[in-house]
């Protein structure tokens, strides 16, 4: 009884407070930031990293970043994405972000707030050096894995279900998505591309791997697959001896049906009238 | 011993007049739906012709049935088991909508929307499964009465065997002969369509051996279609299931004739009980040709033999169902009488429905003196007796339809009915039956009084007489699975469940 007593009362003076609060509040509130955190950890950290620190000439910091501050060049950021030359704290980044349109108001709010407490970290704290990769892949898992003879162990889709890479597939690789032979490069080397795998950001990727993220051991595979892709040899561009080829097939099919079907579709009563 | 009754049917062919009654009563009653406007669960042919579908006799063509291996082992003969999973989704075998027909209506509506004009519209034919207008070039008598006699005649595989000059005298356009096949579902002891059916979806019942389709198990494999050599199971391509003759069981189960039976303007058709060994079906099927017909007969019981009594009460037949077979008129036409076959027991299948062999061609041929048979003119009956092999329709062809090609049980059959006949005739024109009467009686292994029986079930039966059904008791078996009440309100026309394609 007692204990309902107190939470109505508390009830009531939050929403009171929250009331006298001013209307045109922009400062971002506690709560805000808090719930930014989690939106960045599962949307932004797998590029600028936990904490904001980046990494050196592939993704620029956010902590340290003065531009971090500016909640309406964040929020536009967020919402539009970014491409082109920027340069943070003396590193020239030339990449591009892609749109986070799908977040929800509310999201880019917290978010931007989250993102606004990351401008007072001390730039210092920033590394200026990419870390080593410990464990370098497989190549030929990573190529297993790209071309989905091997599954993914948490069901997310393979890649060539979208993307083509190196010497992927006699007619190359499927084409919905671009062809990421050099993603390698594109993404900064092993680290970068292996952040971006270990929760893709882009909108398409992330709802497919979101729910059934890559392990570990997956990554580092395929970032050793595409680290090499660059080095294969394309497949050949068979041209327009596919058609060819194709239509020579069609002909000789009907052809040879048109021959042999003759006396099979006949009815019994067809093969009754053409004996009289 | 293991007895099991069969619901069986007879048809006397020499009262057959090819009316189709038949074929539209079970039409109107069980096959006016979509998707199964080609099907006739019962059709007429006449014959010689090639039937419904066109050359069903032929197995070289269609591969129904069942053969025997060197080794006297039963195969179906349309595939192996290995074979039937390769051929699962293409079928040569399988007859085409056109081995039926394209089953057609006219454009009625013509008739009453066309404006004016100089001349009257016409009801021009369309398809019932396009809509579109076609030609019509076939149905399912499309020979009725000779029409398409050189096509259709002239190729019935069941004149193999028959005399060359026989053959040509028949085509012959003042000798021409026909007579009429009736034909519904065999409900065989042995059926191919159960055998074939990859989802078991077939079965024979247990009460009185009806084969029917499960259409809730099927699931439009067709090979039923395929083996059975009489081409009784029908596709229906609007519910992609396979549908067959039902022998009206739900009519039976209420005392009443199936459709075709009842409706028979002729009075050829008779339904009864027959007991049957289910142990040796097996044994009787595999015999070789020349023993078949025996085999199958053989396995018929006598319901008066105690031990079938003892023996049928110990697989549950009650006393009903006995009663029903003592007086069974079929029995007496198959097994007492020894006038009725089944049709081609050579497929194997032990077909149930029996047929007596045709005799009117053979008395109207010598009263229009077509066949110089150098017979008394006085005395025809008596000397035909032996004089068979005039005929004008071929003893060997009955004995291919009928007997496995073996021309005795025909002999036998027509002997005994052109006996009964002349000892009619005679008692009712000269009221007194002579010497040369009661010998020829005797040779066709006859005494008066079961002439005076054979006639009595073949010309004057009642209805009682013709259909002889055992009681169901299919209150009880209703009581015993399910609330009457709730039976009652669910019994009626249509289905609770509509069949579902692929399901």
């Amino acid at each position: 009884m007692s204990t309902r007593l107190f939470l109505g009362v508390g009830f009531l003076a939050l929403l009171l407070t929250a009331a006298s609060l001013p209307a045109h509040a922009s400062a971002p509130l506690a709560q805000d930031a808090a719930a930014g955190a989690q939106v960045y950890a599962d949307n932004c950290a797998s590029c600028h990293q936990p904490g904001g620190l980046g990494l050196v000439g592939t993704f620029p910091p956010l902590a340290g970043n003065p531009s971090a501050a500016d909640s309406t060049y964040v929020e536009e950021v967020v919402r539009n994405g970014l491409s082109g030359a920027i340069e943070v704290l003396d590193v020239t980044y030339d990449g591009t972000m892609a749109s986070f349109s799908n977040l929800s108001d509310d999201e880019i709010a917290s978010v931007v707030a989250y993102v606004a407490t990351l401008a007072d970290v001390d730039p210092t704290a920033v590394p200026t050096e990419q870390p080593e990769v410990v464990e370098p892949g497989d190549i030929g898992e990573g190529r297993d894995l790209f071309i989905g003879s091997d599954r993914l162990a948490n069901g997310g889709g393979a890649c060539v279900g979208c993307h083509t890479a190196g010497d992927v597939g006699n007619l190359g690789g499927w084409s919905l998505g671009p062809d990421i032979t050099n993603s390698h490069d594109a993404l900064g080397g092993e680290v970068g591309l292996a952040a971006w795998l270990s929760s893709p950001a882009s909108a398409t990727m992330r709802p497919i791997f979101n729910d059934r993220p890559m392990t570990d051991d997956e990554i580092a595979d395929i970032v050793a697959f595409l680290g090499d892709a660059p080095t294969q040899s394309k497949p050949t561009d068979p041209g327009d001896g596919l058609i060819y080829a194709g239509v020579a097939g069609l002909i000789v099919l009907i052809g040879g049906m048109a021959i042999a079907w003759r006396g099979m579709r006949q009815t019994y009563v067809d093969v009754l009238r053409s004996k009289r | 011993m293991r007895v099991r009754a069969q619901m069986s049917m007879l048809f006397h062919l020499d009262k057959c007049i090819c009316c189709h009654t038949c074929s539209v009563a079970c039409k109107n009653l069980w096959t006016d739906r979509p998707g199964a406007e080609y099907m006739w669960w019962n059709n007429v042919e006449t014959r010689p012709g090639t039937g419904y579908p066109t050359g069903w006799e032929d197995q070289d063509h269609y591969k129904g049935g069942w053969k025997r291996d060197e080794k006297g082992r039963l195969k179906l003969t349309l595939h192996s088991k290995a074979g039937g999973l390769g051929k699962l989704f293409y079928n040569p075998s399988l007859p085409e909508l056109e081995d039926y027909y394209d089953p057609f209506t006219f454009k009625y509506g013509d008739l009453f929307d066309t404006p004016q004009q100089e001349h009257q519209p016409t009801a021009v034919p369309i398809s019932k499964i396009t809509g579109k207008e076609m030609e019509v070039n076939g149905g399912p008598n499309w020979d009725d009465d000779l029409g398409g006699s050189d096509v259709f005649a002239r190729n019935d595989i069941s004149l193999e065997g028959v005399d060359d000059t026989v053959r040509a005298q028949m085509e012959e356009i003042e000798r021409v002969v026909f007579n009429y096949l009736p034909r519904i579902c065999n409900h065989c002891l042995n059926p191919a369509c159960v055998a074939a059916c990859p989802s078991g979806a077939i079965y024979k019942r247990g009460e009185d051996g009806v084969v029917l389709v499960n259409e809730d198990k099927c699931k439009g494999w067709r090979m039923c279609v395929a083996a059975c050599p009489y081409k009784k199971v029908f596709y229906n391509w609007d519910t992609g299931k396979s549908e067959k003759c039902i022998l009206c069981f739900p009519r039976m189960e209420t005392g009443q004739a199936p459709a075709c039976a009842h409706s028979c303007v002729g009075r050829i058709r008779y339904m009864g009980v027959l007991l049957y060994d289910a142990d040796r079906i097996e044994e009787a099927v595999s015999l070789p040709d020349d023993e078949l017909l025996d085999g199958q007969l053989d396995i018929i019981l006598d319901p008066y033999d105690p031990a079938v009594i003892t023996a049928a009460k110990a697989s549950g037949i009650d006393d009903g169902w006995l009663d029903a077979a003592q007086r069974s008129p079929v029995y007496k036409f198959v097994k007492e009488w020894g006038m009725a076959l089944p049709l081609h027991a050579e497929y194997r299948t032990a077909a149930m429905m029996f047929y007596v062999p045709p005799l009117s061609p053979v008395m109207s041929t010598i009263e229009r003196n077509m066949v110089n048979l150098d017979l008394d003119a006085e005395r025809v009956d008596f000397e035909l007796l032996d004089q068979l092999d005039k005929a004008r329709l071929p003893v060997k062809y009955l004995a291919n339809l009928f007997s496995v090609g073996d021309e005795e049980p025909i002999r036998k059959a027509l002997r005994i009915m052109l006996a009964v006949r002349s000892y009619k005739r005679l008692q009712s024109v000269d009221q007194s039956i002579d010497k040369t009467t009661t010998a020829m009686l005797a040779s066709a292994g006859l005494t008066e009084e079961l002439a005076e029986e054979i006639y009595k079930l073949t010309t004057i039966p009642t209805i009682d007489d013709r259909f002889v059904f055992p009681p169901y008791h299919r209150e009880m078996s209703i009581e015993a699975m399910e609330d009457v009440m709730e039976h009652r309100g669910m019994a009626g026309f249509g289905a609770l469940e509509a069949p579902h394609r692929g399901a």
